[in-house]
């Protein structure tokens, strides 16, 4: 079977969770497309899951409340091999990314990780992704029976629910104990929608030229466009913004329809977090500044003339 | 405390980047430099020794070239060094490279092991964990605090979107750690002229060959697009080039 370790907040599936299911259909792989579902109090999001899924296994136990690497990690293990999964897709976000080694060292399994692309050649599981900070695409192949797989999330398109819902098991479980004990919880929100979720991202650099010139001009094309604010990592340790809006930081990347770069230079490292965005607008006082060799439009000039002018004409 | 930092030389990251004749791995006549999360893993750890004392050993797994990331922890203040010298360890996958590593620091005892968070070649993040899953060790990744506490550590890490969180966890335990955590600092010319004398410890591949076992996965192909876009230019006063901005977006890249 392929086995898709299900996210759920709130009695809802991730988006992530639902692009696994059709990255799981595409592959025409032996065996249902299995959903498993761990958590507390989490009937609402397995019965969401039963409408996607051949078929759904649940493991609701309070245990399970809060995530935590070894837990999912003994729990995706032993599911797989009781169900003799041969593909194991794991969410490539923080957490999957976090838990998929332990599955892989478990099962003795390939771990083919951040995953773009996906598909069975009839002998092997070949993958797509992206290595060197996103220069290269890099084709990667399983040499063994079984293979995990971590998605990148925008990877596939979300799957669309069935009219008729799958059967749900309950699974028996045996965890290990807990070792990391949740202490506290911090959240730098910043009122606006999150980097992660945004279509549109208006992110600026140091060639902004100060903070209180970061919000006349950027923030407030963010505001007029609906978008997220970004931030490059030079002006977030310089304490201009806060860490919550750097884009491309290692682990940090953003795949928006639209990224305007205001006064962002492009070290590689940023370009790295956002090269892949639909269409990418660079506003920048230097002709010979790297973003423009990624830039779809570019624009040489002083962002403090020209982004006024945007907000006014948009 | 006495904690391993793992660090890992990778390409400079504006290294040009050409691919070897099969395509199967990028041309390694390239200039190379600290892998810049681990970087920030060796300054946690040397403060950390600042504060409650103890040892810090850096390990790399690499050609002889990878030696010279060892040479500047040294250089920094880490105390001795351990070097997983072969060509083999290059292009090697996370898994290989995870087994390989705790063969080689079987006999030895650390509290903690620090990483960086992912490396800027490959990109897997996975050797921190995997090398905590082969110990038997608690990880947590993503690290941007740590706190020594009585039983172990009270680290600050990052999870999705702006949201952060406070965990407890015992030693010996893995810590994957991100960039920007600290500051980091510049070998002094005392600094250099020491390193000249710390043991750097060689284990050959045939020490952790059995132990690394074979690949389970294998890279059958790269690609480097030539010219990633054609950038078109937007010309004019400031009002004009806002008015084309405005349409473009609407009318072709219907984003607004």
């Amino acid at each position: 079977m392929i086995l898709i370790v299900a996210e759920q907040a709130g009695g809802q599936l991730s988006k992530s969770t639902l692009e696994m299911v059709t990255g799981a259909r595409e592959l025409h792989r032996d065996g249902p497309v299995t959903l498993l579902v761990l958590g507390a109090n989490i009937a609402a999001a397995a019965a969401q899951a039963a409408t996607f899924a051949d078929q759904v296994l649940v493991a609701d136990r309070p245990e399970l409340a809060q995530y935590d690497a070894e837990l999912w990690a003994a729990a995706t293990a032993q599911i797989a091999r009781e169900g003799e999964a041969h593909t194991i897709l794991i969410a490539g976000d923080r957490a999957g990314r976090e838990f998929s080694p332990r599955v892989a060292v478990k099962l003795e399994a390939a771990l083919l990780e951040d995953v773009i692309g996906l598909r069975w050649t009839g002998s092997a599981l070949v993958a797509q992704r992206y290595s060197f900070l996103a220069r290269v695409t890099e084709t990667v192949e399983a040499k063994s029976a079984t293979a995990v797989v971590t998605v990148k999330p925008g990877a596939f398109s979300a799957a669309q629910p069935a009219a008729a819902a799958a059967e749900q098991f309950d699974v028996e479980l045996e965890l290990p104990a807990r070792r990391l004990q949740v202490t506290g919880k911090a959240v730098e929100k910043t009122g606006r929608i999150a980097l992660a979720d945004a279509s549109i991202v208006v992110a600026g650099g140091r060639g902004v030229g100060s903070p209180e010139a970061f919000t006349a001009q950027v923030e407030a094309l963010a505001d007029k466009l609906g978008a997220a604010v970004g931030a490059t990592r030079a002006i977030v340790d310089a304490g201009w913004r806060p860490y919550a809006e750097q884009v491309g930081q290692t682990g940090k990347t953003v795949q928006p329809k639209l990224y305007v770069a205001v006064g962002i230079s492009g070290a590689v490292q940023h370009l790295s977090g956002m090269n892949k965005s639909g269409c990418i607008v660079a506003i920048n006082k230097d002709a010979d500044a790297p973003i423009f060799k990624v830039a779809d439009y570019g624009v040489v000039g002083d962002a403090a003339q020209i982004v006024p002018a945007m907000i006014a004409a948009l | 405390m006495n904690i391993l930092v793992c660090l890992k030389q990778v390409p400079k990251k504006d290294a040009r980047l050409t691919l070897n004749e099969a395509g199967t791995w990028i041309r390694e006549d390239v200039p190379y430099e600290v892998n810049e999360p681990d970087a920030y893993a060796l300054e946690e750890a040397l403060r950390q020794k600042e504060k409650h004392g103890g040892q810090v050993t850096v390990l790399t797994a690499g050609p002889p070239r990878a030696q010279q990331v060892l040479r500047e922890a040294l250089a920094k203040g880490a105390d001795r060094a351990i070097h997983l010298q072969d060509d083999a360890f290059a292009a090697a996958d996370p898994l290989r490279t995870a087994r390989a590593i705790a063969a080689a620091i079987r006999d030895e005892a650390f509290d903690m092991v620090f990483t960086g968070l992912q490396s800027d070649d490959f990109g897997s993040a996975q050797v921190g964990v995997l090398l905590a899953q082969l110990l038997g060790w608690p990880s947590a990744t993503i690290i941007i605090g740590i706190e020594k506490t009585e039983a172990g550590v009270r680290v600050k890490r990052e999870l999705e979107a702006g949201e952060f969180q406070l965990l407890d966890m015992p030693v010996p335990c893995v810590l994957t750690i991100q960039s920007g955590i600290n500051k980091l600092r510049y070998a002094t010319l005392m600094g250099i002229k020491q390193a000249k004398n710390k043991p750097v410890r060689q284990v050959t591949l045939s020490e952790v060959e059995s132990d690394a076992g074979q690949p389970l996965q294998q890279i059958t192909r790269l690609y480097v697009p030539l010219k990633q876009k054609q950038t078109e230019m937007v010309t004019g006063t400031p009002a004009e080039i806002a008015r084309k901005l405005a349409e473009l977006l609407r009318d072709r890249v219907r984003v607004i």
